[in-house]
């Protein structure tokens, strides 16, 4: 370790090619660098990144015994990791590096070329100005413990848990419906290759129950969330089922004899079929148990279930039903977290002019899955307009499909297009050509975007199946007179021609929009979001799956609107990222942390409301015999981002690196008094 | 060969909402929903839009345009995914062919009738008698000069 008595600075200039070097005049920078007190060298070269570039650092440190080092290039953001190594590997420690940025916030955004090397200098002068009072800083690491929290058993979090547990590491599966699945058990067939979404979803749902590292807690929500990266705590609550888990056969006979068998609409049928209050969600559902709805349950909500008491516990062979049953609290530790809550779809009712509340032949992408799927209420017959039984109804002749419900619109707020639907209602075109070939089948686009593999293709299939495509955004959908006759107002802007298009069953293609109870996941893990609502990345390009939160990763359609594949995809992507933290076992924490000094910190508590992190608490301190409040920072969920000590009136609590008397000077020598 | 002109668009911000027809994609919501453009073939806010945004609008705001078929019903207001506004780009477009003195005559003369005496309709004979079989008292004047001057 090199002692810091005396500075010796050595100052990099980089042209970054001719990012830098076209407009700011790097020798006169260099030459004005050389004279700042305690620079000993000070060279430039064309890319400072480079091997060579990094080597010149290096031999400097070696041979004139340099102990702080300033590159003057592009935002630290960028580079700042790189020549931290590089000092690393010269025996100095990392954090005697400054960064000047004279890219970003120089050669890029100005064109005049002598003001823009005088500001380099000035960024230069300012970087040796900090650089004489940095301190050295040291890295710590924690444990990692060695299992992982998912949320959500949707095909990401069930793809997801496969690939950790498959990894050797424990895994905890915590679902809020009561069967695992997700948005992809709902579906019938999948776009582009046909694939039966329930035979290639099923083998994993059943893979997910019985794999010995996977702890699955179906009908269970995770409640609170401590701790950091490596070493977090949920408790998590499995909800009543008012069944025994164990005793349940699930062979139905609840099911039949509940006095409200048939009368309860399906959350999973998109409430086109019904159930009973005492369910099983689809016939392949993972874990086959049946759940009581509590809302609903006669013997649970009234307390009364007819004279002679419930019928299903009279029925139950197995004597699993059990009306005492009580939620439990599950607490567990875990050193990852991978967050795959899903979606919901558009709710078409904002869309009134659509008139999806008044008429039951408009119907959304998703209703229509269930009306086609042959585990669902109709079993896979197209009949529409059946009563509450389900009995009578139609095989529509005319069917219209409609794009861009609710997506792109910025009149609904979601400017976003959803990515799945084009290709959504190109397959249920192609579903409804399969089972009703004399149908006239018409789809109303505005653009169609078939950009995955094997999309265009498909559409052209379709197209050639005979399906019509108008290009027209309808205005309008009412009813003609008393039969289920729909009109469809639309310009065919092709021909420019306004039609009105007549039609006896309408699909919306609705979007993807962020689940409804987003704030309650966001308030758990504290996560931010994009514009669009759906959770923000890390980085769009470069860290699609991870968050601003070490240890807690995105997977699927929450992080924003998605295929099957690309969920996968991102899944795989989230588990190997949760991999990598527990197979290593340690987890370097952020050293540019905020200290506290407890004899100034006057305990108010500023600095806890703003920490973005939940980073700080209030601990008691014994001062001079009297206890009294003060602020603690956990080292390891702090970042090192600045707002407590914004925040603070005292100026108790800094961030090292950052703090105000290294900071101060350095804005002096921009010319700022302070 | 028609002549685009990019910056014509430009001239139609004076009207609050004309200015946002870049965000147009064509979509056409607006034509399924716009009663002009069901009765006459020739009316299309869709294209008006198209045209105003390239700039080859010259026919727009010529003499007998197309423009004075809308009915300002805000239909397609309403309906617009994008908040183009069709309706202000027709407004906008309106001001600049009645400035060009290209206005229809029913559209200019109820203008001048404003201008010269405060009112859209001038009194009459017709009137005045109507008035007296209903009991009501003479037509107030308008006060023309006033109204001058806050156009000044």
């Amino acid at each position: 370790m090199v002692e810091n008595y005396r500075p010796k600075i050595g100052v990099y200039i980089c042209h970054c090619g001719i990012n830098i070097a076209s407009v700011v005049d790097v020798n006169a920078v260099v030459e004005y660098a050389s004279k700042l007190p305690g620079v000993v060298v000070a060279r430039d070269y064309s890319y400072v990144c480079s091997d060579p570039g990094q080597g010149m650092i290096k031999e400097d440190i070696e041979k004139e015994k340099l102990n702080r080092v300033i590159v003057a290039s592009c935002s630290p953001r960028m580079h700042e990791p790189t020549f931290r190594n590089t000092l690393k590997d010269a025996g100095l420690n990392p954090y005697f590096l400054e960064m000047a940025n004279i890219r970003e916030q120089d050669s890029w955004v100005h064109e005049d070329k002598e003001e823009a090397t005088e500001k380099a200098k000035k960024l230069v002068e300012a970087a040796v100005a900090k650089a004489l009072l940095l301190e050295a800083l040291e890295e710590k690491e924690v444990d990692v413990t060695p299992s992982c929290l998912i949320i959500g058993a949707g095909i990401a979090g069930i793809q997801a848990a496969l690939d950790i547990a498959e990894a050797g590491f424990k895994v905890y599966l915590v679902e809020k419906s009561p069967s695992v699945g997700g948005r992809m058990s709902q579906l019938d067939k999948t776009f582009p290759t046909l694939d039966c979404s329930a035979c290639i979803l099923t083998p994993k749902m059943v893979d997910v129950a019985n794999h010995p590292n996977i702890e699955l807690m179906t009908y269970s929500q995770v409640e609170e969330v401590e701790g950091y990266v490596g070493n977090f705590k949920a408790k998590i609550r499995k909800k009543a089922r008012y069944v025994d888990f164990d005793k349940c056969t699930g062979c139905g006979d609840c099911a039949e004899a509940c006095r409200l068998a048939g009368r309860i609409p399906s959350e999973f049928d998109e409430g086109i079929g019904n159930r009973s209050a005492v369910y099983l969600p689809f016939p392949q559902a993972v874990p086959a148990v049946y759940t009581i709805d509590p809302e609903r349950c006669l013997q649970l909500s009234k307390g009364k279930c007819g004279k002679e008491g419930p019928k299903c516990a009279e029925t139950c062979q197995a004597k699993a039903i059990d009306f005492e049953q009580q939620d439990e609290i599950v607490e567990v530790e875990i050193g990852a977290i991978i967050v795959a809550t899903g979606y919901d779809i558009f709710d078409a009712n904002r869309k009134p002019e659509y008139g999806y509340a008044d008429n039951d032949n408009v119907m959304t992408g998703l209703e229509f899955e269930r009306l086609v799927s042959a585990s669902g209420p109709t079993g896979g017959n197209i009949i529409v307009g059946r009563d509450k039984k389900g009995e009578g109804g139609y095989e529509p002749k005319k069917v219209a499909f409609i794009h861009c419900v609710g997506s792109r619109d910025e009149s609904v707020g979601n400017e976003y297009c959803s990515r799945v639907c084009c290709m959504y209602l190109a397959k249920q075109a192609h579903l409804i050509k399969e089972k009703l070939p004399d149908a006239d089948i018409t789809v109303f686009y505005m653009d169609v975007r078939a950009f995955g593999k094997g999309f265009e293709e498909f559409y052209d299939r379709v197209r050639r199946e005979g399906i019509r495509y108008i290009r027209g955004n309808p205005s309008e959908i009412y009813r003609k007179g008393d039969d289920h006759t729909l009109i469809i107002k639309v310009e065919d802007t092709l021909t420019g021609t306004p039609l009105e298009h007549e039609s006896d069953l309408v699909v919306l293609g609705v979007g993807l929009e962020p689940r409804r109870d987003i704030r309650e996941i966001i308030d758990l893990f504290k996560l931010s979001q994009s514009t669009d609502g759906f959770f923000l990345e890390a980085h769009p390009k470069l860290r699609p799956v991870d968050t601003a939160s070490d240890g807690i990763y995105l997977a699927g359609c929450c992080q924003g609107p998605k295929d099957i594949p690309d969920t996968v995809a991102q899944a795989k992507g989230a588990a190997s990222s949760a991999l990598i933290l527990m197979a290593s076992g340690k987890v370097k924490v952020e050293a540019q942390v905020s200290v506290v000094s407890p004899d100034e910190c006057r305990g108010c508590g500023f600095c806890i409301e703003v920490c973005p992190f939940g980073a700080i608490e209030l601990v008691d301190e014994n001062r001079m015999g009297n206890i009294v409040k003060v602020a603690l920072v956990n080292e390891a969920l702090c970042k090192g981002c600045g707002s407590c000590a914004a925040a603070c009136l005292s100026g108790a609590i800094q961030p090292k690196s950052f703090k105000d008397e290294q900071i101060l000077p350095q804005i002096a020598v921009l010319g700022v008094k302070s | 060969m028609l002549k685009a002109d990019p910056g014509f668009k430009k001239t139609l911000s004076p009207v609050e909402g004309a200015g946002k027809l870049s965000y147009c994609y064509q979509c056409s919501a607006c034509v399924a929903e716009c009663p002009a453009a069901h009765n006459f073939n020739d009316f299309n806010p869709r294209e008006i839009v198209l045209a105003s945004l390239i700039g080859v609008a010259d026919y727009l705001t010529a003499k007998d345009s197309v423009i004075w078929q809308c009915t300002t019903c805000y239909k397609c207001y309403e309906r617009c995914p994008q908040g183009t506004h069709p309706v202000e780009v027709i407004n906008a477009l309106k001001n600049i062919s009645c400035a060009a003195g290209n206005g229809p005559e029913e559209v200019t003369s109820s203008r001048d009738n404003v201008l010269a005496n405060g009112s859209l309709i001038s009194p009459s004979e017709a009137i005045e008698k109507r008035r007296q079989e209903l009991g009501l008292d003479k037509a107030p004047v308008a006060p023309a000069g006033e109204l001058k001057k806050i156009l000044e």
